[in-house]
């Protein structure tokens, strides 16, 4: 095993380490997670794999193919991540709108008749 | 729709029980200007909610002078967040007309009545303030701003689908069914393209209303900055995917 080797499988278990320890998520998130870990280890193992898939894909090199997939999955992340995002401002928004229109004071003699 | 609305809306307007009408006053960091905008929206006998979008100063305590009703975000979230409250505020407490009005003195009270005439009528749900109609005026923008402003209104047209002569300028009036309609959920600067857009999804009834802004060197320094624009088109974009 090569030197890159070891360090790439060593981050990739790092993550998945805390990913599963510090994340709350479901299970079945959990079993993707592990899922995409085995993929990956294996990958990172039997590096030709990857040009063997790229070619029956019409992709010259097995890298040419990896970038291919990682710029569409981080289109993808990104957008799942904005969605959470804009989901979680809209959710704080009625929040602070709550307690904003249930704190409202009414200026001195607000009500008065003039 | 779309039309202008005449002059002839003097003799109606005085029809018009000041307390009906609330005046959703937006404010973030206004503790300079806040408390004369407001006495002069009191003093012409409207019902006025100012909405302090948590300011870092002393507009609250500025406020608290003054006889309106004041809402303060928890946190801060933007000027169409602050308008979304205070509309919904103004609904709860019996409303019958809102007008949107800025807190940083650029609108003057005297146009209300005239914002108010074509809703009044009964003709029109929503009037819209524009600077770009025969008898109303932008005094003093600085030309860079208004050749932006030009290319944002192109930009709102073709969004809004709405065959509108001015955008973002934040001086409008409602009835209470088109406030109870519109749901802003553009809690920045988008919200003023979001507001047309909602007009044209519910078909309400509009339309332009000549007004004059009054650009003075604190509400110069007070308003939109040019980089804004991109952040509009950006969330605008956002919205129109449904993100």
């Amino acid at each position: 095993m090569s030197t890159i080797q070891i360090l790439l499988i060593g981050a990739t278990a790092f993550s998945l380490v805390i990913y599963q320890v510090y994340f709350r998520s479901l299970l079945r998130d959990r079993l993707i997670a592990l899922a995409f870990f085995i993929v990956t280890v294996f990958f990172i193992l039997v590096p030709n794999a990857t040009t063997t898939i790229a070619n029956y894909l019409g992709v010259g090199r097995g890298a040419d193919l990896l970038i291919y997939v990682s710029v569409t999955a981080f289109i993808f992340m990104f957008i799942l991540v904005y969605s959470r995002i804009s989901k979680l401002e809209r959710a704080q928004t009625e929040l602070a709108r709550y307690i904003a229109i249930n704190n409202a004071k009414k200026g001195f003699n607000a009500d008065r008749e003039c | 729709v779309g039309k202008v609305a005449n002059g002839e809306t003097g003799k109606k307007s005085q029809m018009i029980k000041p307390d009906s009408v609330w005046i959703v006053v937006p404010a973030y960091n206004e503790q300079k200007v806040i408390a004369s905008v407001v006495g002069s929206l009191i003093a012409a006998r409207y019902k006025v909610v100012v909405v302090d979008d948590c300011s870092t100063d002393l507009t609250r305590v500025e406020v608290e002078k003054t006889q309106a009703h004041l809402l303060s975000h928890p946190i801060n979230l933007g000027q169409g967040a602050a308008l979304q409250t205070g509309i919904r505020y103004a609904l709860q407490q019996g409303a019958a007309y809102i007008v949107t009005f800025d807190g940083d003195g650029q609108h003057l009270v005297s146009e209300i009545p005239k914002l108010l005439g074509p809703l009044i009528d009964g003709k029109y749900d929503v009037s819209l303030g524009t600077r770009f109609m025969p008898g109303g005026n932008a005094t003093n923008i600085p030309a860079a701003k208004k050749y932006l402003l030009e290319i944002a209104i192109v930009f709102t047209r073709i969004i809004t689908r709405l065959n509108v002569t001015d955008t973002h300028n934040g001086f409008r009036a409602f009835n209470a069914l088109a406030a109870q309609r519109i749901e802003i959920s553009q809690n920045h600067m988008a919200h003023a393209t979001q507001i047309l857009s909602e007009i044209g999804r519910h078909q309400l009834r509009y339309t332009e209303v000549p007004v004059q802004i009054v650009y003075t060197e604190y509400s110069v320094k007070k308003g939109q900055k040019m980089s804004g624009a991109f952040n509009i088109v950006w969330e605008s974009f956002m919205e129109f995917l449904g993100l």
